[in-house]
C-alpha cells in the first residue's frame, strides 16, 4: 500500500521540510498542522474518556422479578416513595447496575450486552449483578465471578491483559505510522516544473503520439479547435 | 421442470461469462484492439445477464407457486408464509442470495457494455493500429473481461456447490419457511436488495483498476468512469447500511440501530474505504497523484465486499447473519486468496508506470486535506477490521474464545468519527496547492465562530460530556462551511445568468452536480452524526409492570396498560399487550409490543412498538408477561430523541449521491472522439490543469466552479456515452 | 528495494488468508466451558416434587452426577429425554446420580414434563436462575458430568443424542473406572458441539 508520489525526472534533490514554498509574506500556514494536532488531541481524548464510565443511557428503573413463562405470581410492588435517601441510593444502584450488565454479553441475544437484552436470563443476570453490587461487591470481583462460569468470551471488552493489548495498541500504532507517512508525503517540496514540450506525456507509453497528433491535440487544450 | 429450467439458465449465464472473459482479455490484451471481439464480449454480457434474470424469475415462480421439487424452496418456502415474505424469502438464505448476487453482477456487467457500446463505431475509419487510440479502447473489453471473471465464480458456484436449483424428489409437501427475523419486517425487502447492490457494485471499479493496471495506463476517462460507477454503488451500501440499523431498530427490540455486529462491520468496511478512494481519487483528478493507491484503494473495496460475503456465509464469525457451513466458504476463501495476491502481483509489477507528474505542495492544501481523510478512513477501516478478527487470532494462538464488542468499537469511532467530520468542514475550504494565510481567515471565520457559539450554547444549556459537545460544535463548523458554499455558489451564478434564487439553485446541481451534490452528501453525513450523538445522549429507559389501567410516565410521554391479546397466525402464535400512548398529556394512539412464538421450539422473539416523531421516539418493548390471567404486562419504554434523523440523514446522502452522478447535458452532443480528447488531453497534460489553476485564486470567488469546468470536472461538457 | 517491495506485498497477504483459513476450520457455535476441572459450586434447591424438601450437591458427593438442565418448553429437552431414561437404567443409582434441574419454568410444569415423557430421577427448581449462573448456562438443555470428588468433569450443551451421548457416555465410564481425573490440572475444552437447529 504505497502511497508515496513520486516525481518524475532525475536529478532532484530533497530539499529541507517547508523550503522553497513560495508563500506570501505574512502568511501563516496553520490548518494541515492544526488538523494533525486536532486528530492526535481527538485520538488522546478518545483513550481518556475510555477509561472513564461512558454516559449511556439513565439508569431504568428496575422492574420487579418477573418471568415470561408463568412466574408464582407476583404483585406488582409499590412504587417508592420519593425523595427518600433510600430511592436516591436505589438511583445509584440502577445506574450502577446498567452500567456493568452492559459489560456482558448476553448469552442468547447476539450482539446485545446484558443490559439491552430483553431475554430472561439476561434479566436474571441483571439482578445477579444488582444483588451483588447492593452486597459491596465491586463491579471488577462481579466481572470475575462472570468470567470464572462463563470464560473470557463473556467480557464485551477484552481485558488489557498479555496478547489482547494488541487489539489497542495496534490501531494507536497504525495512525502513527499512518501520520508519519502522510507526514513524509505532504513534506512541502518544489513546485512541479513545467513538462518539457519534448518529453514524452506521463501517462502514456513513451512512444504514444506522432508530432501530428500532438500539435492537433495541443491546439485543442488551447481551446482553438 | 422449474428446477430443469432454472438450472439451464444458470449454465447459460456461465456461459455468457466464459466467452466475456476469454473474448474480453483477448481483445483487451492485444496491442491493437480488436473490435469484433469487443462486440462479442459486449453480447455475451447481455447473454449473461439474460440468463441470469431467467433464472431468478424461475426462482421466483417456484417460490410464489410453492413448487416444494426445486431444492431451495423446499428449505425456505412454507405454504404459511404471507406472499410479500414469500417473495423476498429468494435472498433470505445462503443459495437464494448468491443467486440474486449473481444476477446483480450480471446487471452491472450488461449496463457497463451498454454504456460503452458506441465506442468503437465511432472510430470507424481511424487506424485503430494507431498506439494512442489503443490504450483506451482496450480499457472496454478488458473491464468487461474481469468482471467475467469474477462471473465465473459466483455461476460456477450457482452450477456447483450452491446449486438453488437441484431437484427434490419427492417433493416434500411443505417446507419450514424461513428465518422468523426475517418475517418480521417489510424491510427486509428492501436492506439486503440494497446491500447487495452496493456490495456486487464494487465490482466495477475494481475491473476497472485491474484493466488500468494491464493496459498500463490510466486516463482522465477512466478515473472519471470509475469514481462515477464507485458512487453509484457507493450510494446502494450506504443506504443498505442505514437501512440496515433501521431494520435492526425496528426489529431486534434493544432500541438500538448498529452493535458492531462482525457483519454489520463487514458491511460498513468496504464502505470506508469506497468512501476513501471517492475523494482521493479528486487528487488523482486535478494533480494526476496517488495513482497506486487510487489502484489499493479499488482493488480493497472489492476484496473487502468479498471478505464480508466470507464471513458472512462461512461459519468463521458466529453473528446473528450467520447462515450455514460447507463448502462454499473454503472456495470464497480461495477466490479471495487468489485476486488478493494476483491484485498485489499487478500493482508491484506496474507502480513505477505511474509516476505523477506535480507534488504535494504545501501541508495547507486541498490535497492534505483529502490525504488526512484517507488516513483516518483506512485507519477506521484497519481498527474495525481488526477488532472484527481480533478473537479469531486469540483464538489460534492462545486456544482461547474473547469478544470484542461495541464498547471497544464504540471507544475508537468516536474520536476518529469526530475528526472526519472536521475534515469535512475544513476540505471543501480549502484551495488546491496551496492556502495563503488572509484566505483562511476569511474562509473560517463564520464557521469556526458558529461552531464556537453552538458549543458555548450546549454548555450554558448544561451539557457537559465531551463527545457531544465536540460534535455539536463540529456539526456547526461544517453545516456553516456548506451553507458558505452554497451562498457564494448561489451569488456567483445569478450574476452570471441572472436567474433566481431557487433557478440558481438548481443551476448549481445541474451543471456542477459532482461538487454539489457532494455537500448534500456532507449534509447528510453530519445530519447522521448529530442524530447518533443525540440519541445516544439523551436516550431514557424505564422498565416497569403494569396491570390494566395502571400508567407509566417517561419523559413527556405516558403509557397506559390496557390489555393483553392473543392471536394465533398460521406461521406463529403473537401474544401482544396494547397500550395507550400519551404525550403532554395528549392521546397520540395505540402501541402494541408484541412477543411472537413460533411453532419448532425457538425462543420467542420479541417485536418493539415504536411510534417516532421528528423530535424522538417512543419505544416499547414486552419483556414478560401473566400467562394464566393475563393480568399484567411487564414493558420497557425507550425514549430515543431525534433518531428520525438517522434514516432522514440516510436518504439525504442518497439524494446527494443521485445528483453527484447524474448525467447532465452539454451544450453539444459528446462523441467518443470526445471522450478521447479528454482523456488523451488531460493525461498528456495536467499541466493545463496547472496553468488552470493559476485562475485558483478566481475560482475562490466561485465564478469559474459554477460555470461547470475547473471546480474538479474535466474540461469538458459531462455526459455519459450517447 | 523496489525489487523487496514487489515481492514482500503479494506475499504479505498470506498472513490474513491463513488466519481466515484457520477460522473456517472451527466450529464457532461451541464455546468453551470455563469450569471444566474446576469444583462445582455448592447447591442446596428446593426439590421439584416436593417443595419443603431439598437436594443440595453435597449429599451425592461420592458418586458420579449427571447435571441435567431441562424446561418443559425446550423441544431438544424433550428430543434428548429418552437418552436420559437409557442413561438411568444402564447405571447403578449407587454409582451415579441422575439429578435434573428444572431452568426458568415452575414446578408444575416440570412435572408434568416428566410424567409425560417418563423418567424416574429426583429434580430440583433453580429459581432465578442463580445457580444456572453460576454453572456457566446459557440455555437449556446442558448437562454437566461432575466426579465423585465433585470436581466438574465435562459440560455437554445442547442435547444428548445419538452424536453426543457416545462420548458423553465414554467420559462417564471413565470417571468411574479412574475416580477423579485431573484433580491438579484442568481438562480444557471439553464441551461438545451442539448440533446445528
Amino acid at each position: 500500500m504505497s502511497g508515496a508520489t513520486r516525481h518524475g525526472g532525475a536529478g532532484r534533490r530533497r530539499k529541507g521540510p517547508w523550503a522553497h514554498r513560495r508563500d506570501p509574506p505574512g502568511s501563516r500556514p496553520l490548518v494541515t498542522p492544526a488538523a494533525l494536532f486536532a486528530t492526535a488531541v481527538l485520538v488522546l481524548a478518545g483513550s481518556l474518556d475510555a477509561a472513564l464510565p461512558s454516559p449511556g443511557p439513565t439508569p431504568r428503573q428496575a422492574a420487579p422479578q418477573d418471568s415470561a413463562t408463568p412466574p408464582p405470581d407476583t404483585a406488582a410492588p409499590a412504587t417508592p416513595s420519593p425523595g427518600s435517601v433510600a430511592d436516591r441510593r436505589d438511583a445509584e444502584l440502577d445506574a450502577l447496575t446498567a452500567e456493568v450488565a452492559g459489560r456482558f454479553r448476553c448469552l442468547v441475544c447476539r450482539g446485545q450486552s446484558v443490559a439491552e437484552s430483553s431475554s430472561q436470563l439476561a434479566r436474571e443476570m441483571q439482578r445477579e449483578i444488582r444483588e451483588r453490587l447492593g452486597h459491596g461487591e465491586t463491579p471488577e470481583h462481579i466481572e470475575a465471578f462472570f468470567v470464572d462460569s462463563y470464560g473470557e468470551w463473556i467480557l464485551l471488552r477484552p481485558p488489557a491483559r498479555g496478547v489482547n493489548l494488541l487489539v489497542y495498541l495496534l490501531p494507536a500504532a497504525a495512525f502513527v505510522v499512518g501520520l508519519a507517512i502522510v507526514g513524509w508525503v505532504v513534506r512541502a517540496r518544489r513546485p512541479s516544473e513545467p513538462i518539457p514540450e519534448s518529453s514524452p506525456a506521463p501517462d502514456l507509453p513513451d512512444d504514444a503520439l506522432d508530432p501530428e497528433d500532438r500539435a492537433w491535440l495541443e491546439r485543442a487544450i488551447r481551446g482553438d479547435r | 421442470m422449474l428446477s430443469t429450467l432454472g438450472y439451464a439458465s444458470v449454465i447459460a449465464a456461465l456461459l455468457g461469462a466464459a466467452i466475456m472473459t476469454l473474448v474480453g482479455f483477448r481483445a483487451g490484451l492485444s496491442r491493437s484492439g480488436n473490435a469484433v471481439g469487443v462486440a462479442l464480449a459486449r453480447r455475451a454480457s447481455y447473454f449473461a445477464f439474460f440468463g441470469m434474470t431467467a433464472g431468478m424469475a424461475v426462482m421466483e415462480v417456484a417460490l410464489l407457486t410453492h413448487d416444494f421439487s426445486v431444492e431451495y424452496v423446499s428449505r425456505v418456502g412454507s405454504l404459511e408464509t404471507p406472499t410479500y415474505y414469500t417473495a423476498i424469502s429468494l435472498w433470505s438464505s445462503l443459495d437464494g442470495s448468491i443467486l440474486f448476487w449473481g444476477w446483480i453482477l450480471a446487471g452491472y456487467a450488461a449496463l457497463f457494455a451498454f454504456t460503452r457500446r458506441r465506442e468503437w463505431s465511432s472510430f470507424a475509419g481511424t487506424p485503430v493500429t494507431d498506439r494512442g487510440l489503443a490504450p483506451t479502447l482496450r480499457m472496454t473489453p478488458l473491464i468487461t473481461a474481469v468482471i467475467g471473471v469474477v462471473g465465473l465464480f459466483f455461476f460456477g458456484l450457482l452450477a456447483g456447490p450452491a446449486n438453488p436449483f437441484g431437484l427434490v424428489s419427492p417433493a416434500p409437501a411443505n417446507g419450514p419457511g424461513p428465518n422468523p427475523l426475517l418475517q418480521n419486517h417489510p424491510l427486509m425487502g428492501l436492506h439486503p436488495p440494497m446491500l447487495y447492490f452496493g456490495f456486487v457494485g464494487m465490482t466495477v471499479p475494481f475491473a476497472f483498476a485491474i484493466a488500468g493496471l494491464l493496459v498500463g495506463n490510466l486516463e482522465a476517462r477512466w478515473l472519471r468512469d470509475a469514481r462515477r460507477w464507485t458512487i453509484a454503488a457507493w450510494a446502494f451500501l450506504s443506504m443498505g447500511i442505514v437501512g440496515g440499523g433501521w431494520w435492526s431498530y425496528d426489529v431486534l427490540g434493544w432500541g438500538g440501530a448498529w452493535a458492531w455486529d462482525p457483519v454489520e462491520n463487514a458491511s460498513f468496511l468496504p464502505w470506508l474505504t469506497a468512501t476513501a478512494f471517492l475523494h482521493s481519487a479528486m487528487v488523482q483528478e486535478r494533480r494526476g497523484m496517488l495513482k497506486t493507491w487510487n489502484l489499493t484503494l479499488m482493488i480493497g473495496t472489492f476484496l473487502l465486499t468479498m471478505l464480508g460475503t466470507l464471513l458472512t456465509r462461512s461459519g468463521i464469525i458466529d453473528s446473528v447473519h450467520a447462515f450455514t457451513e460447507g463448502v462454499i466458504g473454503p472456495l470464497f476463501l480461495a477466490f479471495i486468496g487468489v485476486v488478493a495476491v494476483a491484485s498485489l502481483v499487478l500493482i508491484s509489477w506496474r507502480a513505477d508506470r505511474l509516476h505523477a507528474p506535480g507534488q504535494i505542495e504545501s501541508p495547507v492544501s486541498r490535497e492534505s486535506a483529502f490525504i488526512l481523510n484517507n488516513l483516518l478512513f483506512v485507519g477506521f477501516t484497519f481498527t474495525v477490521l481488526l477488532g472484527t478478527m481480533f478473537p479469531l487470532v486469540i483464538e489460534a494462538i492462545r486456544g482461547q474464545r474473547i469478544s470484542v464488542g461495541a464498547p471497544y468499537f464504540d471507544m475508537v469511532a468516536s474520536p476518529i468519527g469526530l475528526a472526519l467530520l472536521f475534515l469535512m468542514g475544513v476540505g471543501p475550504i480549502l484551495p488546491w496547492r496551496r492556502a495563503t494565510g488572509e484566505k483562511l481567515k476569511r474562509s473560517f471565520r463564520w464557521p469556526i465562530a458558529s461552531g464556537i457559539v453552538v458549543t458555548a450554547t450546549a454548555l450554558a444549556l448544561g451539557m457537559r460530556q465531551l463527545y457531544p459537545l465536540l460534535t455539536l460544535g463540529l456539526a456547526g463548523f461544517v453545516l456553516t462551511t456548506i451553507v458558505e458554499e452554497f451562498v457564494t455558489g448561489v451569488r456567483a451564478r445569478r450574476r452570471i445568468s441572472g436567474r433566481s434564487v431557487p433557478g440558481a439553485l438548481l443551476d448549481l446541481f445541474v451543471r456542477n452536480g459532482r461538487r454539489y451534490g457532494g455537500y448534500v452528501v456532507h449534509t447528510g453525513i453530519v445530519v447522521v452524526a448529530l442524530a447518533i450523538s443525540v440519541s445516544w445522549t439523551w436516550k431514557s429507559e424505564r422498565e416497569e409492570t403494569l396491570r390494566a389501567g395502571e400508567r407509566m410516565a417517561i419523559e413527556d410521554y405516558e403509557i397506559e396498560f390496557v390489555e393483553l391479546w392473543g392471536r394465533d397466525e398460521p406461521q406463529r402464535f403473537v401474544v401482544g399487550a396494547t397500550f395507550n400512548a400519551y404525550r403532554d398529556g395528549h392521546p397520540i394512539g395505540q402501541q402494541s409490543p408484541r412477543m411472537n412464538i413460533y411453532s419448532g421450539g425457538q425462543q420467542p422473539i420479541a417485536t418493539p412498538a415504536v411510534r417516532s416523531s421528528l423530535t424522538s421516539d417512543l419505544y416499547l418493548t414486552l419483556m414478560a408477561f401473566d400467562n394464566e390471567g393475563g393480568r399484567h404486562a411487564t414493558v420497557r419504554a425507550i425514549v430515543n430523541p431525534a433518531i428520525a434523523w438517522l434514516w432522514i440523514g440516510g436518504m439525504i446522502v442518497g439524494i446527494g449521491a443521485l445528483i453527484a452522478i447524474w448525467p447532465r447535458r452539454s451544450g453539444r452532443v459528446r462523441t467518443a472522439g470526445d471522450d478521447l480528447l479528454a482523456s488523451t488531453a488531460s493525461a498528456v497534460s495536467t499541466e493545463a490543469s496547472q496553468r488552470a489553476d493559476g485562475a485558483a485564486e478566481a475560482e475562490r470567488e466561485g465564478e469559474l466552479a459554477v460555470v461547470g469546468s475547473g471546480g474538479g470536472d474535466p474540461p469538458t461538457g459531462e455526459r455519459l456515452a450517447p | 528495494m523496489r525489487a523487496v517491495l514487489r515481492w514482500a506485498l503479494p506475499l504479505a497477504a498470506l498472513p490474513p488468508l491463513a488466519l481466515l483459513g484457520f477460522g473456517l476450520t472451527r466450529d464457532v457455535k461451541t464455546l468453551p466451558s470455563a469450569l471444566i476441572g474446576v469444583q462445582a459450586p455448592e447447591f442446596r434447591l428446593e426439590s421439584m416434587y416436593d417443595a419443603s424438601d431439598s437436594i443440595s450437591l453435597a449429599d451425592h458427593r461420592g458418586r458420579v452426577v449427571v447435571l441435567n438442565y431441562f424446561a418443559s418448553w425446550c423441544l431438544p429437552c424433550i428430543v434428548e429425554h429418552p437418552e436420559l431414561v437409557r442413561l438411568r437404567a444402564d447405571y447403578d443409582p449407587d454409582d451415579v446420580t441422575l439429578l435434573g434441574v428444572l431452568y426458568q419454568d415452575v414446578p408444575e410444569n416440570g412435572r408434568a414434563f416428566m410424567r409425560r415423557h417418563g423418567g424416574e430421577w429426583p429434580s430440583v427448581v433453580d429459581y432465578d436462575s442463580r445457580m444456572a449462573i453460576r454453572y456457566g448456562v446459557y440455555g437449556a438443555p446442558e448437562t454437566f458430568l461432575i466426579s465423585p470428588r465433585g470436581r466438574i468433569a465435562y459440560k455437554l450443551v445442547g442435547p444428548l443424542d445419538a452424536h453426543t451421548a457416545p462420548v458423553f457416555r465414554a467420559k462417564l465410564d471413565s470417571l468411574l473406572a479412574i475416580g477423579d481425573p485431573g484433580a491438579e490440572g484442568h481438562e480444557r475444552l471439553e464441551s461438545a458441539p451442539s448440533p446445528p437447529p
